[in-house]
């Protein structure tokens, strides 16, 4: 990216709401909010629900409450992740480098449209996606990433700004408290305000090396960007992963050992599936546990050899299990975390002997899956978790969206 | 459970409209105007299709000591298992965009099934029900029962 070119960013407003009214067109103007995969909170809401003062990650029996006339919808990420596509390939009409960033955010190497200003070009880019794809989207050309996204999110919902004039940076800057900025809030708002920094302008115009001295270095990073140095560049690709981790929520509070082990083995063969897209193995495996009534548990296996076998794996995550399953509390959320990655080619190990049986049964699931849907084939141990299996909106979460930097 | 649906004002009849004079029915959320059947209502009825027509019957029974089951709703077993026996009881869709539960409005695809008998007064029309999901349950304040929903799963 040449230092003097702009940076285009594009955010989707209200997302999975919106992506709702893309196939319900009749949801247009009423107040919409999204349910996460339990049925209780509202992960997502139009505006016309958020004018009743609802918030996201707020439970429905208050939610509804407050919006009487509220409909809810059920999350469902295959159909996020297709118009998340759709709007990919559309900026990517307008761009060579483009960065899939979440599911419904993206940044953009800036270029003006031919014949027309940044601002116009906004203003095409905004147009075009609501046309093609049908999602309304707020589009923000400015010189850096952080200074992009934070215009984008003053001129929410289906804004579209160019922000190219150092004056009209200074103005807008000092308007925007600094917590906007992703990534300072709480402890970090609190060691700034003692120096006076209270808006984006404030940090702006601050000393680098306070800024250092107080947010480290990530934060220094945010000095540069706001005072129009690039400090990452567009990525269309995204790195390799560090780690790998599949996980999230029980479906509720589980105490009884045996449902646990099912998730562990349902989070397994998610993991797995992923290892083997990525084509790593890993050389330790966590299991992460949070409790409703104790403090969170992890514990960490070391495999004698990297392996992404289930036999292998099973054993290291067993292990795991045991030493932070605590006997009579209830567990919420569990992750199992795969670090210490390494690609191919194999080295074959004492530890690690072929087993040419095991092979040929993965293989066989891994093709019986791919030919007719995830999880046909599964292990007898997720039974214990049965009922989430029977919901196919549970087959597809956002983590299974391949390609972007974050959720 | 499911004590009430909506409908798109533009997916009923007008004929219909005029002979069930709906037109006491049609509320407007967030300016968008539709046709609510809600279980307190009198009378209380729900739109059918049954045999290729859209139409509206009373629904279910609220009279504690009649011959009919008490209530809008039967469990599909207790259906499986011969309640309505006798009363060629016949499965049909009941069309709607939203349903309504414990002060809950959700969204229905194409529409949720229920089961018609015959009775001496005529046609009535039950919602089928089966156990509730985790997610409806939570969705709708713990309700033990949900509708059998067409080609959807809550």
């Amino acid at each position: 990216m040449s230092s003097s070119s702009l940076v285009g960013f594009g955010d989707a407003d209200s997302f999975y709401a919106s992506a709702e009214t893309v196939r319900r067109p009749w949801l247009a103007g009423l107040p919409v909010g999204v349910l996460g995969n339990q049925g209780a909170c509202v992960i997502a809401r139009n505006y016309e629900m958020k004018k009743f003062g609802v918030k996201v990650g707020e439970p429905i029996w208050e939610s509804k409450q407050k919006c009487p006339d509220g409909v809810y919808v059920k999350r469902d990420f295959r159909w996020y992740e297709t118009l998340s596509r759709r709007m990919l390939a559309a900026v990517g009409t307008f761009s060579p480098k483009v960065e899939y960033y979440s599911i419904d955010e993206f940044f953009w190497e800036g270029h003006r449209a031919k014949g027309q200003g940044y601002r116009q070009t906004a203003h095409t880019i905004r147009d075009h996606i609501k046309r093609t794809v049908g999602l309304p989207m707020t589009v923000a050309i400015a010189r850096t990433r952080t200074l992009a996204k934070l215009f984008a999110d003053t001129a929410k919902p289906f804004g579209a700004v160019a922000v190219e004039d150092p004056d009209h940076e200074t103005e807008l800057l000092a308007k925007l408290p600094v917590t906007e900025i992703a990534g300072i809030a709480g402890r970090r708002e609190a060691r700034l305000a003692p120096h006076g920094i209270r808006t984006c302008l404030d940090l702006r115009n601050a000393s680098g090396l306070l800024v250092r001295s107080l947010l480290t270095v990530t934060g220094h990073d945010l000095w540069r960007e706001l005072n129009g140095y690039k400090t990452t560049p567009i990525r269309p690709d995204r790195p390799r992963h560090k780690m790998i981790a599949r996980g999230g929520s029980l479906a509720g509070r589980v105490s009884d050992p045996n449902v646990l082990y099912g998730w562990l083995v349902r989070n397994l063969e998610r993991l797995i599936e992923e290892l083997q897209y990525h084509e790593v193995r890993p050389s330790t495996l966590t299991v992460a546990l949070a409790y409703h009534d104790a403090e969170p548990a992890s514990a960490s296996a070391p495999l004698a050899v990297p392996s992404e076998r289930f036999d292998v794996l099973l054993d290291a995550a067993r292990a795991g299990l045991r030493a932070c399953w605590r006997r009579g509390r209830t567990a919420t959320h569990m992750h199992v975390i795969a670090s210490g990655l390494r690609r191919g080619p194999w080295q074959l190990s004492l530890f690690d002997p072929p087993d040419p049986k095991l092979d040929a049964v993965a293989k066989v699931k891994r093709e019986v899956n791919e030919a007719l849907g995830r999880w046909k084939v599964r292990s007898g141990s997720t039974l214990w978790a049965n009922g989430w299996y029977d919901d196919p909106a549970n087959e597809h979460e956002v983590c299974d969206i391949r390609g972007k930097f974050c959720f | 459970m499911c004590t009430g649906i909506a409908i798109a004002a533009s997916e009923l009849p007008v004929a219909l409209v005029r002979q069930h004079r709906l037109l006491e029915r049609v509320y407007a959320r967030a300016g968008v105007e539709e046709f609510r059947f809600h279980w307190w209502q009198q009378p209380t009825l729900l739109p059918v299709r049954w045999d290729g027509r859209l139409e509206l019957l009373p629904w279910g029974s609220k009279l504690r000591r009649g011959p009919l089951p008490y209530g809008g709703w039967v469990s599909v077993e207790h259906v499986a298992g011969g309640l309505f026996a006798g009363a060629h009881p016949e499965e049909v869709v009941i069309p709607a965009n939203l349903g309504f539960q414990k002060g809950t409005w959700f969204l229905i695809v194409e529409g949720i099934k229920g089961v018609v008998i015959e009775t001496r007064a005529g046609p009535v029309v039950y919602v089928l029900t089966e156990p509730s999901s985790n997610y409806y349950r939570n969705m709708t304040e713990q309700s033990p029962a949900m509708p059998l929903f067409v080609n959807q799963v809550i």
